[in-house]
């Protein structure tokens, strides 16, 4: 008699076959499943968020010891190895309370990667963390349209972050025929040469008021001007239009800025010490629109500009009166006597040019647009 | 006893397998999963790009200006000029191609005078496009001080006021609705 002992033994493995089969297939197709939750993507947007955050939000640091900002520790090209060490932390933000506003000095130190080494230097400093990630970090600012990177190219697969940012930059005044004239700067007298001053109030402009405690700067971080870590810029324009005064005027082709000194007035001191800044910060001439610097004495036709490095006043105490004294005489080329009747910039009748936060004298800071981003992986 | 019972099960079950299995392959090869372990990454981006964007174009762009481009827009009812800043701020990238993000901006602010005083209002201030109801949105917003009489249009930038009564500074709160394309 037959039974049906034998169907069910080829059911049992048909269906034992397609369970097997689906089942290596399910199990295939299981750890794709979780891809978008693997740990490496998660881990690379958040350490992508965090150094997004320090560099966007952090002014870095320094080894507690040491107190000049970490962007000018390399600056002495003697001691650049001990000050690459002093620094902890990258970070471009102007100050802790200013997340978003950038510093120039940082940004132009941070993306100089003949300074700090890719990617080492910055994934101890910025990146952070054991394992050894890559990253390319970028910014772009809008008014130069200018992008400044750093790091390799970017996979497929990476973490990444964006951050809106502003690029502080530097201030500059321009000391013009119509201030010239208005404010008396060519009213001299007849002496055989003429003296400009320009006062740098570094306590005002710290700390506006100095009976304020200076523990406590009253103006915004984000458009400050730090005497000490700031770029000066100084053009003084038509000087070849600048009308006379007095009479009677011999005019002669050409004057000439012979030297230029630097003082310091200490708080509630009359006295007048002269600055010594480190030879690695300079001050730069450039005479009627050359873009070339040259070196004093120089003859001037139209025009002439000074610009100093951040840091070349570093010296000063935060509550000291930075006087920039520019002397001028005459080229004379008809052999008379080359100092009588010229007009030219002479404050000694005036008062020192104060180089401040009123806008009419100084072109105050100005914050560009910019964008930041980091791509880890 | 022979029949044919078994084989019919055999075959159905073949076939039902097959099914199972050609739906699992579809859902799992489907191009988007939708997890939450994704979706807060995505957020997160979106929120803190929108915050930034906000927040710097809340700052005044010097010291002297004092006044920054938001207050301004708002100020002015300047809703194109908001649309163009706002959007630049929020699509710029380092590198050469834009990004897509769309917004839809609202401000909020408490009637500070007048027979309506108290009351919370919204108006729309621009949006780069309708949102569907499809879109996954994220939420951000600024605070912004603004003086509520404006000088340049010549009346109350709320509209509850009336003959420069609410002329001062008051908080308006700028909401911001943010969505990929």
């Amino acid at each position: 008699m037959t039974d049906d002992a034998a169907i069910l033994s080829v059911d049992f493995l048909v269906g034992f076959t397609i369970f097997l089969v689906s089942f290596i297939w399910i199990a295939n197709l299981v750890p794709g499943l979780f891809l978008g939750l693997s740990a490496s993507t998660i881990d690379y947007n958040a350490v992508a968020y965090r150094t997004g955050v320090i560099l966007a939000e952090d002014p870095g640091a320094t080894v507690p010891t040491v107190f000049t900002p970490w962007e000018f520790q390399t600056a002495n090209p003697l001691t650049a190895t001990t000050g690459k060490n002093n620094v902890v932390r990258f970070g471009l933000a102007k100050s802790k309370s200013t997340p978003g506003v950038l510093d120039l000095n940082k940004v132009n130190s941070f993306f100089n990667t003949t300074l700090w080494s890719y990617p080492d230097d910055y994934r101890t400093r910025a990146v952070f963390g054991d394992y050894p990630y890559r990253f390319n970090i970028s910014l772009r600012t809008f008014n130069d349209n200018m992008t400044r990177f750093v790091g390799d190219l970017i996979p497929d697969n990476y973490g990444f972050i964006r951050r809106e940012v502003k690029v502080a930059g530097w201030s500059n005044a321009t000391i013009d025929q119509t201030m010239i004239s208005n404010r008396g700067y060519n009213n001299t007298e007849n002496v055989t040469f003429n003296l400009f001053t320009i006062a740098i109030n570094s306590s005002e402009l710290n700390y506006d008021n100095i009976s304020t405690p200076l523990l406590d700067p009253s103006r915004d971080p984000a458009y400050r001007i730090d005497p000490e870590w700031a770029e000066f810029m100084i053009n003084i324009t038509g000087l070849d239009k600048s009308p006379p005064r007095m009479a009677p005027v011999i005019r002669f082709d050409d004057i000439n800025l012979s030297s230029v000194a630097f003082y310091r007035q200490p708080y509630g001191s009359s006295q007048f010490i002269g600055i010594t800044p480190p030879p690695w910060f300079q001050c730069r001439y450039y005479n009627d629109g050359n873009s070339t610097p040259v070196t004093l004495p120089v003859e001037i036709k139209y025009n002439v500009s000074m610009v100093c490095d951040p840091g070349f006043f570093s010296g000063v105490a935060p509550d000291n009166i930075i006087f920039i004294n520019m002397t001028y005489g005459a080229v004379d080329p008809t052999g008379a006597n080359p100092n009588y009747g010229i007009q030219f910039l002479n404050s000694s009748s005036s008062g020192p040019f104060q180089y401040d936060y009123n806008a009419t004298n100084v072109t105050q800071p100005y914050l560009e647009d910019g964008v930041l981003e980091v791509a880890v992986w | 006893m022979v029949n044919r019972d078994a084989q019919l099960y055999t075959i159905e079950g073949i076939a039902a397998s097959l099914i199972i299995l050609l739906t699992a392959y579809i859902v799992l090869n489907s191009t988007s999963i939708y997890t939450p372990g994704d979706s807060h990454i995505n957020d997160m981006q979106l929120e803190v790009i929108g915050s930034d964007a906000l927040s710097m174009m809340n700052t005044p762009v010097n010291g002297s200006a004092g006044t920054s481009a938001l207050q301004a827009v708002i100020e002015n009812n300047d809703s194109a000029g908001f649309n163009t800043i706002f959007s630049n701020i929020l699509n710029n990238r380092t590198g050469a191609t834009p990004d897509t993000i769309q917004f839809l901006a609202n401000v909020t602010y408490v009637v500070p005078a007048g027979p309506n005083t108290g009351n919370v209002n919204t108006y729309r201030l621009n949006a780069s496009r309708l949102l569907y109801g499809g879109e996954h949105a994220v939420r951000v917003s600024q605070w912004v001080i603004v003086d509520t009489y404006s000088p340049a249009l010549g009346h109350d930038i709320f509209p509850e006021c009336v003959f420069a009564q609410c002329r001062g500074k008051h908080a308006a709160l700028v909401e911001v609705l943010l969505w990929r394309d």
